[in-house]
């Protein structure tokens, strides 16, 4: 059932985001998308995959303002998904020394001073151009699971003393709730919805901003830096903007993710890791970076494809090869599809193999 | 007394971290892409040599030619038959294969030789020499003999063989070199599988004074980019001196802020990239030597 | 150079052979790692031949590889030795009918998350009726809140840090004593000594565990007049500890305590060697109690003492199948080849709590059998089993031991020590 899901969700963007298409048929397209999506839980048996995939989509949205639209590839952004997702434990957790603030306050507060962070540590390295801008983005990745245990500011004695939880903290667990006779149970319905309105809200904002003169000066910066200031956009003001977007959403999607997952640690792989980086850049890069609905095309082809697997060979065999699957469907989509899937449907090219062996030869010495 | 010692501890270390990096220098100063499957490369070694110890009983100081041809070997093929396709793309390109490439490797070692940690122990390990008041570690000297050694060789190759003088013309202007009879992708493939051969030496060494296991590497990508950015491309004394200082900085930082190692490399990247981004002896490329 | 052809030929074949010789050499090395099995068993029980009426399910997601491996194998031997004796026992009669007692395993690697992932998965799918401990604080807090979600009961003995029991949750429950209490027992018996030591180094990992450990040492040595020399916390798994070794040498420290896993007390006796840093006595949280301490470090173990959470020197009496710590420790070695370190006893004991409680419950439903659990008081050849209401066993002590000529020899409480402290530790060229 995920799967059919995951097919409509791409057939359907595939048709909005066909450039000379009758408005009405988009409209309908998009409606028909959100409303199979609100549905999905009663459905379907278990919502945790689409859990998955939707929020990936918003971190993946977020990359995209910085990676896809303004040029600028950050490699770092799963410190601040870990940051969020930190910030908002802090805030909501039950445990003595802390708040136990409610969702609705403490994500959206997380969100907000991860995105400042973003903002003073991307005036700094937004000076950098290119790969030195790539990997200055990824000591950040490796630096945070240390700021994050750092004793003088977050220990016991420190400025803000276990503000961390020495680098284990909990949110607090959500219980099923019965109402109207159904019982809603805390994964199937709660996290998914607040799981899917990361994912519109990272469409929103893209579709929004993609459009106004914020998004044509990002891409005019892509295009030529020098050039865009010449006429008036003031680069570094943007660039700073669209990393603090690409950091928010990349903590609003943490924070919801560990929310769900209830108990994070700073060694979690769901957070401070690799995976994530890579998952972020992958999605844009299936489904076609800087644009609208590359990412949720993308991210639903990802997690098709894995679903795909996971119902050919048992689960347990999946879960151990997962992260190699990754890295071959990784590398194979640099290759083959650098400027991703939405190459072919903007320009109305044909997909074929030919098209594939194309991109292949196009950069070889 | 302990100074002196921190002092030690850091210069063995520093060296052999300039070894680690000397083979992405040359990298990027030749191919101009930033290989970030250097850590993998890295890891494989480690691997090898242990299981040449566990396995044959070979003492990692003599298995240390095998480790450092198979490498160059792999590096050599992979950049002829994968990475070769991508060396006209924009540099974003190549930073994200060469990720992949990273992340495929660990993620097979991991599958292949599980998570627990290794550590080749020759019967000299965990005996230091003994200078007065101070202990230096047989396995870290072998270390620093190594590295000096290979450094040595490699400023030789580049300036004495005609294989070392045509990587240096590539470097400096592609087309020209191909006017003169050089195969570009041959010097390629040469170049990339040196880098991966010293990585492997770096890895081998490793295995000895350090245990390990496949996620033990991913801290190498970014170090050895900072080192290179410290002393900057192109340069091979800048390598030496910026692995040197990034040695001593550990050990000091190690002393006091131990668990936020890391966030002080990355502190020390930005600041030279934004004071001073061509390093502290670098021109671009190794064209100018 | 050789010409083109036979370069390619060359290539082309060392490559393979090479690659071959590597993932050869990596499932060789693997084969022999996996835990030794003696193939006889313990005969001294009858064993029970006849039918069950049923199973009882035991879900563990637990670390057989990875940086934890070796004390998460002990986990699975001491539950594997509580599963063949109660079994051969007969079983585990609840309610007048007898369940067969059937464990499954899954391998979470070391990783938290994985063992998480897991414990949903044998929940869900595999359809345990009860889930026994992983090892590791990071791994149990993980897997405490599946159970909870879930309402499972689990019964572990391998994470023992305050930040699992103080979500209020119910369905945990630790049959081991808490991380504050760890090396608190050595500081007593340092100070014991003559040459009494003054000053203290701490070094401890950054993991939850760890840094409670620490925390609570740190407290208690300056309460009791030790001058806290230098403290310096390190990244979890990582294994090069020189610089910060180097500096606590300059700092002449008398007692060095460290908390962190088993793979950094090896590293850290190694790395002291070669630095020659001697301190009086060197204590670790965790990692001289496995017997791999032992067989890795050789003469190096010696001197080295841990706080640990049982010995087979005890003098317990139990009302389980084991009843004493000596008996426990015999069966043990019939079945392993190898003595039991308190991580295997734990895992042992937090089954046999499930058997007492089933038995009071009088029924396979988790929430009953939950209820029984709480208000368990039995003693144990493991100690005393009884849950505050946070479901820790806070009633149960903490010993030290030492590896003298060896072997391990408990010395602290002197009401149950058989052994006398040796101290100071001498210089490494006098050994």
């Amino acid at each position: 059932m995920n799967l059919i899901i995951f097919g409509l969700g791409i057939v359907l963007a595939t048709l909005a985001a066909r450039p000379k298409i009758n408005p009405t048929i988009r409209r309908t397209a998009i409606a028909l998308q959100i409303g199979i999506f609100l549905i999905a839980p009663f459905i379907t048996n278990t919502t945790a995959v689409l859990f998955d995939a939707l929020t990936a989509m918003c971190i993946a949205y977020g990359w995209n303002f910085i990676g896809g639209y303004a040029g600028y590839a950050a490699f770092g952004n799963a410190a601040f998904l870990g940051l969020g997702a930190f910030v908002a434990a802090a805030f909501m957790s039950r445990q003595p020394g802390h708040p136990n603030w409610p969702w609705f306050v403490g994500i959206p507060l997380s969100v907000a001073i991860v995105a400042a962070v973003a903002g003073l540590l991307g005036l700094a390295l937004l000076r950098l151009r290119g790969q030195y801008f790539s990997i200055a983005t990824m000591g950040i990745f490796v630096a945070m699971p240390e700021v994050v245990n750092w004793d003088a500011f977050f220990g016991p004695h420190g400025v803000i003393p276990n503000f961390f939880g020495s680098g284990s903290l909990n949110f607090p667990l959500v219980r099923d709730a019965h109402v109207l006779g159904l019982t809603l149970t805390a994964d199937q319905h709660l996290f998914y919805y607040l799981g899917l309105s990361t994912a519109l809200t990272g469409l929103g904002l893209t579709a929004l901003l993609s459009r106004s003169k914020f998004g044509y000066s990002l891409v005019a910066i892509r295009e030529n830096e020098e050039a865009a200031e010449v006429m008036g956009v003031n680069a570094t003001t943007s660039k700073v903007a669209a990393y603090m977007l690409s950091a928010a959403l990349a903590a609003l999607g943490g924070a919801v993710l560990g929310y769900k997952l209830t108990n994070i640690t700073t060694e979690a792989e769901a957070f401070f890791s690799v995976a994530n980086n890579l998952q972020m850049i992958i999605i844009c890069l299936i489904g076609g970076i800087g644009t609208v609905w590359g990412p949720w095309i993308g991210a639903f082809v990802l997690f098709g494809i894995q679903e795909l697997l996971r119902t050919f060979s048992s689960n347990l065999n999946f879960l151990e090869w997962q992260a190699v699957v990754f890295g071959t469907v990784f590398i194979l989509v640099v290759l083959f599809l650098p400027r991703g899937l939405m190459l072919f449907i903007r320009s109305g090219e044909r997909l074929t193999w030919r098209s594939f062996v194309k991109s292949l030869l196009k950069y070889r010495v | 007394m302990d100074f002196v010692q921190h002092i030690i501890n850091g210069l063995l270390q520093g060296s052999m971290l300039a070894l680690m990096a000397l083979g992405f220098s040359l990298v990027w100063g030749i191919l101009h892409i930033v290989n970030l499957s250097h850590a993998a490369t890295i890891m494989l070694a480690a691997f090898l040599t242990y299981f040449l110890w566990s396995g044959l009983g070979l003492d990692p100081l003599l298995s240390l030619p095998i480790t450092m041809a198979a490498l160059f070997i792999f590096g050599f093929l992979l950049q002829k038959y994968v990475i070769n396709f991508v060396m006209k793309a924009p540099p974003l390109t190549t930073f994200l294969l060469t990720y992949g490439i990273e992340t495929l490797l660990v993620s097979l070692a991991l599958r292949a030789w599980t998570a627990d940690m290794r550590q080749s122990k020759p019967g000299y390990a965990n005996t230091s020499l003994v200078i007065g008041n101070l202990q230096l570690p047989y396995t870290q000297l072998a270390g620093i003999v190594v590295s000096f050694g290979l450094t040595l060789l490699v400023y030789l190759y580049l300036d004495h063989t005609k294989a070392g003088r045509a990587i240096r013309a590539v470097a400096m202007d592609r087309v020209a070199a191909r006017l003169m009879g050089v195969n570009i992708s041959h010097i390629y493939a040469l170049t990339f599988g040196i880098g991966a051969a010293l990585a492997g030496a770096y890895g081998a060494l490793l295995s000895t004074t350090n245990a390990f296991a496949p996620n033990s590497f991913s801290i190498y990508n970014i170090l050895a980019f900072s080192i290179v950015v410290l002393g900057g491309l192109g340069s091979i004394p800048g390598v030496l001196m910026g692995g040197v200082t990034f040695g001593l900085v550990y050990e000091f930082a190690g002393t006091y802020l131990l668990s936020q190692r890391d966030v002080i490399i990355f502190g020390i990247l930005i600041l030279v990239l934004v004071v001073k981004p061509t390093g502290l002896l670098g021109r671009e490329g190794y064209g100018g030597q | 150079m050789l010409d083109k052809s036979t370069r390619k030929l060359f290539l082309a074949a060392l490559t393979p052979a090479l690659l071959i010789l590597i993932l050869l050499q990596g499932a060789v090395v693997r084969s022999q790692g996996s835990p030794t099995q003696s193939p006889t068993m313990a005969a001294t029980l009858m064993a029970y031949t006849g039918p069950f009426d049923g199973t009882l399910l035991f879900g563990i997601p637990v670390a057989l590889t990875g940086s934890l491996s070796n004390e998460g194998n002990l986990s699975r031997e001491g539950y594997e030795l509580w599963k063949e004796v109660y079994n051969n026992a007969g079983g585990i009669m609840v309610g007048g009918k007898r369940y067969q007692i059937v464990t499954k395993y899954y391998d979470d690697e070391s990783s938290a998350q994985k063992s998480a992932t897991l414990a949903e998965k044998l929940i869900k799918e595999d359809k345990v009726n009860f889930l026994l401990g992983p090892y590791g604080t990071s791994a149990v807090l993980q897997v405490s809140t599946v159970a909870e979600k879930h309402q499972i009961p689990m019964i572990e003995g391998g994470g023992v840090a305050e930040s699992i029991f103080s979500q209020g949750y119910k369905y945990t429950f630790l049959v081991a004593s808490p991380a504050k209490s760890y090396l608190l027992g050595v500081i007593d018996m340092a100070l014991a000594q003559t040459p009494a030591p003054t000053t203290v180094t701490i070094l401890s990992a950054d993991d939850p565990f760890s840094v409670e450990v620490a925390d609570s040492a740190k407290t208690y040595a300056q309460n009791k007049g030790l001058k806290l020399v230098y403290y310096q916390k390190y990244p979890s798994n990582s294994t090069d500890l020189r610089a910060p070794l180097t500096e606590a040498k300059g700092k002449n420290a008398d007692l060095f305590l460290n908390c962190g896993h088993f793979a950094e007390s090896v590293a850290i006796m190694q790395q002291a060697k070669e630095l020659d840093f001697l301190a009086k006595a060197y204590a670790f949280s965790v990692g001289p109690s496995l017997p791999n301490f032992q067989t890795t470090l050789k003469a190096n173990a010696n001197y080295v003492v841990d706080g640990t959470q049982w010995t087979a020197d005890l003098n317990y009496n139990g009302v389980d199948l084991f009843k004493s710590p000596q008996a426990y420790h015999q069966m043990y070695i019939a079945r392993w080849g190898h003595g039991p370190p308190y991580q295997s006893a734990s895992a042992t004991v937090s089954g046999i709590a499930f058997v007492q409680a089933l038995q009071a419950a009088e029924t396979i439903d988790p929430h009953a059998v939950r209820d029984q659990i709480a208000k368990l008081d039995i003693m144990t050849f493991y100690g005393q089993v009884k849950f505050d209401s946070r479901g820790v066993n806070i009633y149960k002590p903490m010993v030290v031991e030492q590896w003298q000529n060896g072997q391990k020899v408990t010395i602290w409480p002197p009401d149950v020590a058989n052994g006398k402290p040796l101290w100071p530790a001498p210089a490494w060229d006098k050994r």
